[in-house]
């Protein structure tokens, strides 16, 4: 899967968790623009795991590790390449 | 009287208890606040209550000194103000708000915020702290602080209406503020920010005495007599990671499992202010300064995170054979603080 297409992907998943969000920028901050939270970002990565069909360790959890959508997307990216 | 007046608020650095939230969000970024805030909080304390909404049974952990801390901290002035003396003084009490917060004072004091949340009118009520730290009369808002409108701590506007519908409702039973300060009637607290001078030094003493009682376990209820202490089953300090734990457990394995992260998340802030406290100690010539030492109680507030973060999780998948991994988190980040804060202890004794 292609860089584009998990940007796809994942756009449908963060509308999904988060229908408040209109237009998705995969470069803005996640807390200040979109108000993602620690609750709402596993809220994500779950629905992601089922999207992609990949697993989060428990040390992924952590809002710190992500500033914007484009890095929740890198790191499916990464799982997808393993 | 002006139009709209904001005091300063800075996001806390812990958001546990919305009465951490409220001093740190007046003081979180306050040099001489710092002086008593890092001498502080340093013991933890937890005891089964039933809630206040549910009447379930939750297990209340917290830093001491607790819910008195507004009270307590050099770094504010504190007032009480009752029901009676709010309308006598002002009237009403939107006023009495718009007027304190002219004379640069905050706000605090428990609201239905069922009434404030709902547009319809409700049967039930939430009573709960709210924090206010400004307005707007143009548009006719408050600006507050809480944990009530999204699922974590965040700043808000309520209007004065919903203020007014929610400050009304609350009976003395319900007021729990004033209830926790064993003082009958209802009302508001008035804080004001005082730290324009030093008045409390870095309290050495204080941190070597309650990190000895933290790392022991011990009995602190008479170092904090004007905290609620009205239980008997309190347990203290490192062993709060234990009866956490079987919580936990008790959790995850009910019939109809309830998923409350409330004593994890005052735990995970513990370990950030404990954090924050080692490095300010080391930037001020208290301790060495030590990387390894930071290292080391990094991975304590990464673990501690991570069991945060994994209850959440399981409240939201329901697997709860993923509650088996809990034991280790809490495990590495106990072994590690314990090793690091009788090291620190140590070398505080020995200057």
């Amino acid at each position: 899967m292609d860089k584009e297409q998990i940007n796809k992907k994942l756009e449908e998943v963060i509308r999904d968790v988060l229908p408040d969000v209109e237009d998705i920028n995969m470069t803005s901050s996640i807390t200040d623009i979109y108000g993602v939270n620690s609750v709402s970002l596993i809220r994500l990565i779950v629905a992601a795991e089922s999207k992609f069909d990949v697993q989060f360790s428990d040390y992924e959890l952590a809002l710190s590790s992500y500033d914007t959508f484009g890095d929740l997307a890198a790191t499916i990216s990464e799982k997808l390449a393993q | 009287m002006a139009d709209m007046k904001k005091l300063p608020v800075t996001y806390p650095t812990i958001t546990s208890w919305q009465w951490h939230a409220t001093l740190f969000s007046i003081l979180s970024d306050d040099e001489n606040a710092k002086k008593w805030i890092f001498s502080n909080y340093i013991q933890l304390r937890c005891y089964n209550i039933q809630e206040i909404f549910t009447g379930d049974e939750m297990l209340l952990t917290d830093m001491m000194p607790g819910s008195s801390s507004l009270k307590q901290c050099p770094y504010l002035v504190f007032s009480l103000l009752t029901k009676a003396q709010i309308e006598s003084y002002c009237g009403n009490i939107i006023d009495f708000i718009i007027k304190t917060i002219d004379l640069n004072g905050y706000v605090y004091g428990v609201f239905d915020e069922a009434k404030i949340l709902c547009d319809a009118e409700v049967d039930y009520k939430f009573p709960h702290e709210l924090f206010i730290y400004g307005y707007n009369r143009d548009e006719e808002i408050f600006y507050v602080g809480d944990f009530t409108f999204q699922d974590h701590y965040s700043y808000n506007t309520v209007s004065f209406s919903d203020i007014e519908r929610g400050y009304e409702v609350i009976t003395e039973k319900d007021d729990h503020v004033f209830k926790d300060d064993y003082k009958g009637g209802r009302g508001l607290y008035v804080v004001m920010k005082n730290s324009d001078t030093v008045c409390y030094d870095v309290d050495i003493e204080l941190i070597k005495t309650t990190l000895r009682e933290y790392l022991n376990s011990m009995d602190t209820k008479n170092h904090f007599r004007m905290m609620r202490n009205r239980f008997n089953d309190t347990t203290f300090g490192i062993k709060v990671y234990d009866k956490t734990l079987a919580q936990i457990e008790r959790q995850v394995h009910a019939e109809e499992p309830d998923y409350d992260i409330r004593a994890l998340h005052v735990m995970y802030d513990h370990k950030v202010l404990m954090l924050e406290r080692i490095k300010y100690l080391m930037n001020n010539g208290y301790l060495k300064y030590n990387q390894d030492t930071i290292d080391e109680y990094e991975t304590v507030v990464t673990n501690m995170l991570t069991a945060r973060n994994l209850l959440v999780r399981i409240s939201i998948t329901g697997e709860i054979e993923a509650a088996s991994r809990f034991k280790k988190y809490f495990d590495t980040a106990k072994e590690k603080e314990v090793c690091v804060l009788f090291r620190i202890l140590a070398e505080l004794e020995e200057n």
